[in-house]
């Protein structure tokens, strides 16, 4: 991103509880903004598969399997965010897709100031 | 290849027509439109007990949804589907069943008769005679009664939006090919109409039972589920000689992608040269016949990250006379315009693009 460095205003930082997301627009796009266990993500509401608004996608776990064992797992609980659309699963930190890290989603630095969340678009 | 001039954005296209629209019909709204003495027996009795309170669809264990992951969209009104319309700039839409895809393995022929009745008066009611021009639907059959069927074609083929008739293919046995059949294409024939195809995942439990018990995700069986469904009618059809017996029925084979068609296609042409005389019938290559009287739905697109390959197979088929856009929508591997569009676009001349997203289907379904 090239763009110049932007900072724009969220909603203050006790508006966010953990568990819960809001979504914005901010210049021009669409942001979903995640408190997951009070770390904050942010990340552009545009599935990289075909379009799909992946910020209204169910964030949960994911199914596991270690190497060599039978049973399966849940893991990693609260950050894997998968799209309502066709279903492919991100990471919600890293923007990773799941399945394929050549994609990942579009996602944004996130900062506080004076309990104050903001989103920084550009300047990277 | 065509090196005429390129469609640039999906806005140059004339008309998009979606070939696979899914409604998601709840077994309660087909009550009302029940005959009897389904009608009664649904209405009464104790509403916890699962049969007692709606028609019983089969059922399975596989986690269709993901946990919710996936978002599994209700459209089971007229202005749902005119959302989807909206949502994905279509101008027309073939509507197709999703419950009633599973008429055919039931075990009453009967219910499944009264069932599919019901279901295309819900559909004339609640969605053609109310809905906007660009609602289009099949008439859905249950093959279990050909006789029956047959009715049922002549009597909703004069509805103007009525444009195909629709079977759930998979569990259909025996296959397609069988002369018990023989009503339904002659009903076909008689009232000019395409024969269109779409097999479904939840029949595997009864259809194949071994590749559903042998698959222990939906995942795994639906890789399988379409291709081998449609792989399985289509041979059975060739093999029988449906195309040459009735030849003005356009045959559509609805959601298995286009991969297994140039497989299965070529795969016959070369039993029928070396055992040519089990298929007596047939009077020129199976192939042939593919090109002539088989059509496609485009979705799943198979999605290699090169384009190229993808217009390799549409090419083997000379899929560009015979690919039918479609969404699929709303199930979860459904395709957008977008996608087709933009895997197509520098392979294929604006004219053949044209042809896949409305002219192909517009041509078969009699839309104008
Ligand atoms: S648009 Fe997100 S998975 Fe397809």
């Amino acid at each position: 991103m090239s763009a110049e460095r932007t900072r724009h205003r969220i909603c203050s930082v006790d508006e966010l509880e953990p568990g819960e997301r809001i979504l914005k627009t901010v210049s021009d796009r669409e942001i979903g903004v995640f408190n997951v266990d009070g770390k904050f993500h942010a990340v552009a509401n545009y599935c990289v598969h075909a379009g799909g608004p992946i910020c209204e996608g169910r964030l949960s776990g994911m199914v596991t399997a270690e190497a060599g064992e039978w049973e399966w797992d849940w893991a990693r609980e609260g950050e894997i965010l998968a799209c309502p659309w066709h279903g492919w699963e991100f990471d919600i930190d890293s923007g990773e897709f799941l399945a394929d890290d050549q994609y990942r989603l579009i996602t944004y630095e996130t900062e506080i100031e004076d309990g104050t969340l903001y989103v920084v678009l550009g300047g990277a | 290849m065509a090196t005429q001039d390129r469609l640039r954005s999906i806005a140059d296209l004339d008309v998009v027509i979606d070939a696979d629209a899914h409604i998601s019909e709840k077994a309660e709204q087909l009550v009302p439109y029940l005959d009897e003495p389904y009608k009664s027996m649904f209405s009464g009795g104790d509403k916890e007990s699962a049969n007692v309170a709606k028609p019983g669809y089969p059922k399975d264990e596989l986690f269709r949804a993901l946990g919710g992951k996936l978002q599994w969209e209700d459209v089971s009104t007229a202005e749902a589907e005119m959302e989807a319309m909206e949502r994905f700039g279509l101008d027309h839409v073939l509507i197709t069943p999703t419950l009633n895809l599973y008429l055919p393995i039931f075990s009453d022929e009967r219910y499944a008769h009264a069932l599919s009745k019901a279901y295309n008066d819900f559909v004339v009611a609640e969605f053609l005679d109310d809905g906007p021009d660009g609602f289009k639907a099949a008439i859905t059959i249950s093959p279990l009664a050909p006789d029956k069927a047959a009715e049922e074609i002549d009597r909703l083929a004069d509805h103007p939006d009525m444009v195909g008739v629709i079977v759930g293919s998979t569990g259909v046995f025996p296959p397609l090919g069988d002369r018990r059949y023989d009503p339904i294409y002659e009903a076909l024939e008689d009232n000019d109409m395409p024969f269109v195809l779409h097999g479904a995942t939840g029949s595997f439990t009864s259809a194949h039972p071994f590749i559903k018990r042998g698959m222990k995700s939906y995942g795994e069986l639906h890789v399988l589920s379409h291709p081998v469904t449609q792989m399985f009618q289509m041979t059975s059809m060739l093999g029988q000689g449906i195309p040459e017996r009735y030849p003005d029925i356009d045959i559509v084979f609805q959601e298995a992608g286009i991969g297994w068609i140039p497989f299965t296609m070529y795969r016959m042409d070369n039993e029928y040269e070396k055992r040519r005389s089990e298929f007596p019938t047939l009077r020129k290559k199976p192939s042939e016949y593919v090109k002539e009287n088989f059509y496609f739905t485009t979705q799943p697109m198979i999605e290699p990250k090169q384009s190229k390959y993808v217009a390799w197979f549409i090419e083997m088929f000379d899929g560009t006379d015979s690919l039918m856009f479609s969404t699929d929508f709303p199930h979860y591997d459904f395709d957008t315009p977008e996608e087709l569009f933009n895997m197509i676009r520098n392979h294929f001349g604006a004219e053949e693009v044209q042809k896949v997203f409305g002219g192909n289907a517009a041509e078969v379904f009699g839309i104008e």
